[in-house]
């Protein structure tokens, strides 16, 4: 492989190649799935109306289903292999991360088939099947969707060849992400249905966790300061990149912080409620993307 | 059980690549493509007036705690009762978990372009790529298993590589390796590597 090689005091790093822009936009859909599938049970049990909760579904299993695997199957150097990645759940996190996304997908379809049954029948008894065991498949497929961003986020930071990845602040920042995305996505596809005390209460989770991922990223930061050079270099990358810098300390940090609070704590604006959510789902793809360009590890000289 | 390992002598080495080429014919590694398992790195050591030029032979360290087999999803890779680290290229998909894991930067793609190439310049019978993988250095785990050292041992010219059982006390790797004259990379990250380093 050709590298990029910076070079600090007889030592040189490089910029890893393996993950680029599809598992991204992988990781990004797939905490989106994992954070809708959840949000729609919850507000399923919370009696809220129904289209809602199959908008939230549905929505998370085709972005993940279209947008997700299918890129990062074709980012495969052999598609039709990749069945066997559920074998190694014993040892690999990445066996586990398919096997949430198939949780989250499969779970959460069968879920919602029970609240479609006007449109499409009982299907010759299924349905009525699925709707006696409705809260076991929502319980698995929340589980799977809360654990889904955790998981993706634990497996880079297991890699502590890179040490700007290896840090247990991913894990964290990834499930904020996933669900203040979640959170938006909602309020930007199907505002209509909620009442404005509902959307103001999804500003009040979005506000809250923009809070906790503005509080996170500092204290990141701050260990990195101090930390392995490869994380420097790494934080360096982040530095120089302005699509990071407007993209995500901007767009996916300051305004989601901003507009949330002024969405929650004053007046509901649904220009402004508009800009929020977008800023919080571009933002939640710009970190992940470039999180994975600035994986920089030491080329290993022994020395 | 042997526990095979390498040192590399970094005082011998000259960069002749005869270990990249014996690697690439023995393996048929897509050397058409700049791949290869095992290269000679040509670096830069120290600043202006004692700067210096040093050759690195890099190689797959063939760990005992292998983040490479850890992370993989299909169980492609895995460790054989003897020690090597290997890829089974049916198993592969192609994820790269391993390549991102790997502290060594041992890997490398062998792309679907690749193995049509490999099928051409060595027949579809004898090309030993049928499929896209991942891929990486076994040791020569065949010669091996045939009482030959890896090609990259037998071929170089000035003895800077050294093969053979770590746990063997008479053996040359096991006398460099417990006398502290040969020392693996990065000890830290707690891989183990059975590839040692005499600067």
């Amino acid at each position: 492989m050709s590298h990029h090689n910076i070079k600090v005091n007889d030592r040189e790093y490089v910029v890893q190649e393996a993950y680029e822009w599809p598992l991204a936009v992988y990781l990004f859909f797939g905490g989106l799935a994992g954070a809708l599938v959840t949000i729609g049970v919850f507000l399923y049990y919370m009696g809220l109306n129904e289209t809602v909760v199959v908008v939230a579904i549905l929505s998370a299993i085709i972005s993940m289903a279209i947008a997700g695997i299918v890129l990062v199957l074709f980012e495969l150097l052999r598609p039709f292999a990749a069945y066997r990645s559920l074998v190694n759940w014993k040892h690999s996190g990445i066996s586990w991360d398919v096997i949430l996304v198939s949780l989250v997908i499969g779970g959460g379809l069968l879920f919602v088939l029970p609240l479609l049954s006007d449109q499409i029948g009982t299907l010759g008894g299924i349905t009525t099947f699925l709707s006696s065991v409705q809260w076991l498949l929502g319980g698995l497929a929340v589980l799977a969707g809360i654990l889904f961003p955790i998981i993706s986020g634990g497996l880079l930071s297991s890699f502590n060849s890179v040490p700007l990845w290896h840090s247990p602040a991913l894990p964290v920042v990834f499930f904020l992400t996933s669900f203040s995305a979640g959170f938006s996505y909602l309020l930007l596809v199907s505002s209509a249905y909620f009442s404005e005390g509902m959307k103001k209460g999804f500003w009040g989770f979005i506000f809250g966790l923009s809070l906790l991922l503005i509080l996170i990223s500092l204290s990141y930061l701050e260990t990195i300061k101090n930390g392995p050079v490869e994380a420097q270099l790494g934080l360096g990358i982040l530095k120089q990149s302005k699509p990071f810098l407007y993209g995500f300390v901007l767009v996916g940090l300051v305004v989601p912080a901003i507009l949330g609070g002024w969405l929650f704590f004053g007046s509901y604006v649904s220009g402004i409620a508009f800009i929020g959510a977008l800023s919080v789902i571009i933002g939640g793809f710009v970190l992940r993307h470039y999180i994975l360009k600035a994986g920089v590890h030491t080329y290993p000289w022994p020395y | 059980m042997a526990r095979y390992g390498m040192v590399m002598d970094l005082r011998t080495c000259v960069a002749c690549d005869a270990c990249s080429a014996a690697c690439s014919i023995e393996n048929q590694t897509p050397f058409w493509d700049n791949k290869f398992r095992t290269k000679v790195l040509d670096i830069e050591v120290g600043t202006y007036p004692e700067a210096n030029r040093q050759f690195v032979p890099t190689i797959c360290m063939h760990c005992e705690e292998p983040a490479c087999v850890e992370v993989c999803p299909s169980e492609a890779s895995f460790v054989t009762k003897d020690g090597f680290v290997l890829v089974d290229y049916e198993k592969c998909m192609g994820c790269r978990a391993c390549m991102a894991a790997c502290p060594y930067d041992a890997r490398y793609v062998y792309t679907q372009e690749n193995v049509a190439k490999a099928k051409q310049l060595y027949s579809e019978e004898l090309s030993q790529h049928l499929v896209p993988h991942v891929d990486k250095c076994t040791f020569c785990y065949d010669r091996v298993g045939q009482g030959m050292d890896p090609a990259c041992v037998s071929t170089c010219p000035e003895k800077s590589r050294v093969f053979g059982d770590l746990d063997d006390p008479n053996s040359e790797v096991a006398k460099l390796v417990s006398a502290g004259v040969a020392k693996p990379l990065r000890p830290e990250l707690g891989t183990k590597p059975k590839v040692f380093y005499i600067l």
